[in-house]
């Protein structure tokens, strides 16, 4: 109870109250006076009437409790007594609506204050600060709104080590966070502590800290943040404090949640613009123009599934009548794929070049002897087909290290799967393949995918196979190697029905023209 | 002289485990596959029965898994035998890209145990 109330009212109601003494002095009454609750005098009239000699006194009352006396001195009667204890229900009244007031303006101020915190909170904590910056200004703004020698967060996740900051910071603070995230690993139901002085886990503790208030919230599923305020300035944490904690605790949470989020973004932009630039480089190492070559069509395109893949193929014409094409499909997806993938056609290509003479099944050797300790190391492979076509002689020489499908088509069908004649390149240190010919007649066909057009699935799982693949080559053969290329993308497009491709798809097409097709 | 003689009796168990993956081999699976082999291999385990008759599907991250089981347990000494799926996809890449030249393949898993 504030006692202090009735004096107050005293100070504040001076001139009614003299009135009113003067209206009983007037009606024959010596003094009137008033005590506070320990008896003490705390306003008479008149002010010189120094003799005490209370005829009658009646208690003032605030709520039910006695917080003072109105004393009477003279000759009393029962109609002054009743007109004495109506003037002390006045007095009470009085006091009431004083401390209904102050009570008012009290919320007021509280809620002014819990007003100012979210507004220092919305302005301190900005989403393109970092996470670090953000736990700082929290704990700085915590300890100012809450009158507290110390404030402190830890970001906790399940993926990452916590961050922990501490403001200002304290060389006991290393001790502190870890034994705070024990206690509460230990006690996960709990979600706020509030430990005063000589609390035994802050006696055990033996650092520097008289009280302490921590919270725990859940910033986002797999993300927690313990917010604590320490050493409250000037005494202990009462319920005020505790409701303007959880007042910045709240959005404390959501701005950080929002920072988090941010950087998240700006973290899958960066990664997003890295592989689109790996994209263009990968695109880039394919062959931006298919050879003209009199007498045979070429054809091929690759779709990766992700932004990069393993899959690629190149094409290169050198002396001697020529033309090295090659498809390789490297086991995996994405960057790991991509990257020996570029490491696979440098090699290739280098050593492709040289050649004058059709020797596939050398090429194979070399390259899987440069590459073999790399693949083993990353425990990845590589199907390669390797095919060198002889233009002036329309012979196929090829070797190919365990890819599928190769389909070869002669003019009269149907077309047929070409097995591989090695395991793929990396998978053993020796290199088995050999070298096969092929006498290509006019409208012969040569079809190579890369394994993520047999394994096609639609919605229900089925997979494209081998036999739709080969139906759909005799289906398209004597179509111009580009239409049957759209043809078969588009097959593929159809039959996934919107499902989402899951391997890179690549196609590579050779087809020796008829005599009356002319080279465009 | 005497007629005392010693005796020395050596027994040697060489550990064949059999590892068989039930569900599809692929880019999900994979990796746990290949975790599990590597413990094994990690815990002693130098010859390895794969067995793939009850592997419906397969692709090039599965193979890869498997010749890693392969290139470990060759590097320890030890070996892995195949035992040939029952799925005709599964198969007929095994034929198709050669990993059946990779592997030495058997019908059974007894085939494949007793082999070694």
């Amino acid at each position: 109870m504030d006692y202090s109330l009735l004096t107050a009212v005293v100070d504040l109601h001076d001139t009614v109250l003299s009135e009113l003494a003067a209206a009983w002095i007037d009606a024959g009454a010596q003094a009137l006076y008033l005590t506070d609750h320990a008896g003490a005098i705390i306003g008479q009239w008149p002010s010189r009437h120094m003799a005490v000699c209370s005829a009658a006194s009646v208690a003032i009352q605030l709520n039910g409790e006695c917080i003072g006396h109105l004393h009477l001195c003279g000759e009393m009667t029962s109609a002054l007594l009743a007109r004495l204890a109506s003037d002390a229900r006045w007095l009470s009244e009085i006091v009431r609506m004083e401390y209904d007031l102050e009570k008012m303006t009290a919320d007021l101020i509280d809620q002014q204050d819990q007003l100012m915190a979210l507004h220092q909170l919305a302005q301190t904590t900005r989403v393109d600060n970092d996470i670090q910056q953000n736990l700082t200004d929290l704990a700085r703004i915590a300890s100012q709104l809450l009158k507290t020698e110390d404030a402190f967060m830890v970001l906790q996740t399940d993926r990452e080590a916590p961050l922990p900051v501490m403001y200002p910071l304290r060389a006991w603070w290393k001790e502190l966070w870890p034994v705070l995230l024990n206690e509460m690993e230990r006690t996960p139901e709990k979600k706020q502590w509030l430990l005063h002085q000589h609390d035994p886990f802050l006696t055990k503790l033996g650092l520097p800290i008289r009280n302490l208030l921590v919270k725990k919230l859940v910033v986002r599923p797999g993300i927690w943040l313990i917010l604590g305020v320490a050493n409250k300035i000037g005494g202990d944490f009462h319920a005020p404090d505790l409701k303007l904690f959880s007042t910045i605790a709240e959005p404390a949470g959501a701005n950080l949640e929002n920072a988090i989020l941010h950087r998240e973004i700006l973290d899958q932009t960066r990664i997003q613009t890295e592989m689109e630039l790996a994209k263009q480089v990968q695109m880039r190492l394919l062959p931006q123009h298919t050879p003209q070559l009199l007498g045979i069509e070429l054809a091929a395109q690759s779709c990766p599934a992700f932004q990069v893949g393993g899959d690629s193929y190149d094409f290169i014409v050198s002396q001697g009548d020529l033309l090295t094409f090659t498809l390789s499909d490297v086991s995996g997806k994405g960057m790991p794929a991509a990257l020996l993938m570029t490491m696979l056609r440098t090699v290739l290509r280098g050593k492709a070049v040289e050649m004058t003479t059709a020797a596939p099944e050398e090429l194979l050797r070399i390259t899987n002897e440069s590459l073999y300790d790399d693949f083993s190391e990353v425990n990845m492979f590589a199907t390669v087909f390797i095919g060198q076509y002889d233009y002036a002689r329309h012979l196929l020489y090829y070797a190919n290290d365990g890819h599928a499908p190769v389909i070869y088509r002669s003019v009269a069908g149907p077309a047929v799967l070409l097995p591989a004649d090695a395991p793929p390149l990396g998978v053993l240190p020796i290199n088995l393949a050999e070298r096969q010919v092929l006498a290509f007649q006019p409208g012969d066909l040569l079809v190579i995918t890369s394994d993520g057009f047999n394994e096609a699935e639609r919605k229900d799982e089925e997979m494209f196979g081998y036999e739709r693949l080969l139906q759909l080559v005799d289906q398209f053969a004597t179509l111009p190697a580009t239409e049957l290329m759209k043809n078969m993308f588009a097959a593929i497009q159809d039959f996934s029905g919107g499902h989402p491709q899951s391997d890179d798809q690549t196609l590579l097409i050779l087809r020796r023209m008829q005599f009356n097709e002319s080279s465009s | 002289m005497t007629n005392q003689m010693n005796i020395a009796i050596h027994e040697n168990v060489v550990r064949i485990v059999t590892v068989a993956p039930e569900g599809r081999l692929d880019a999900f699976s994979a990796p746990k596959f290949r975790e599990k082999v590597l413990s094994l291999i990690a815990d002693g385990v130098k010859y390895i029965v794969l067995d793939l008759s009850q592997t419906p599907f397969m692709d090039s991250a599965g193979m890869a898994a498997l010749v890693s089981a392969l290139k470990q347990c060759r590097q320890l000494g030890g070996d892995v035998r195949m035992v040939w799926p029952q799925a005709d996809p599964v198969k007929r890449i095994l034929s198709l890209t050669k990993f059946d030249r990779v592997f030495e393949m058997k019908n059974t898993v007894e085939e494949a145990v007793s082999s070694f």
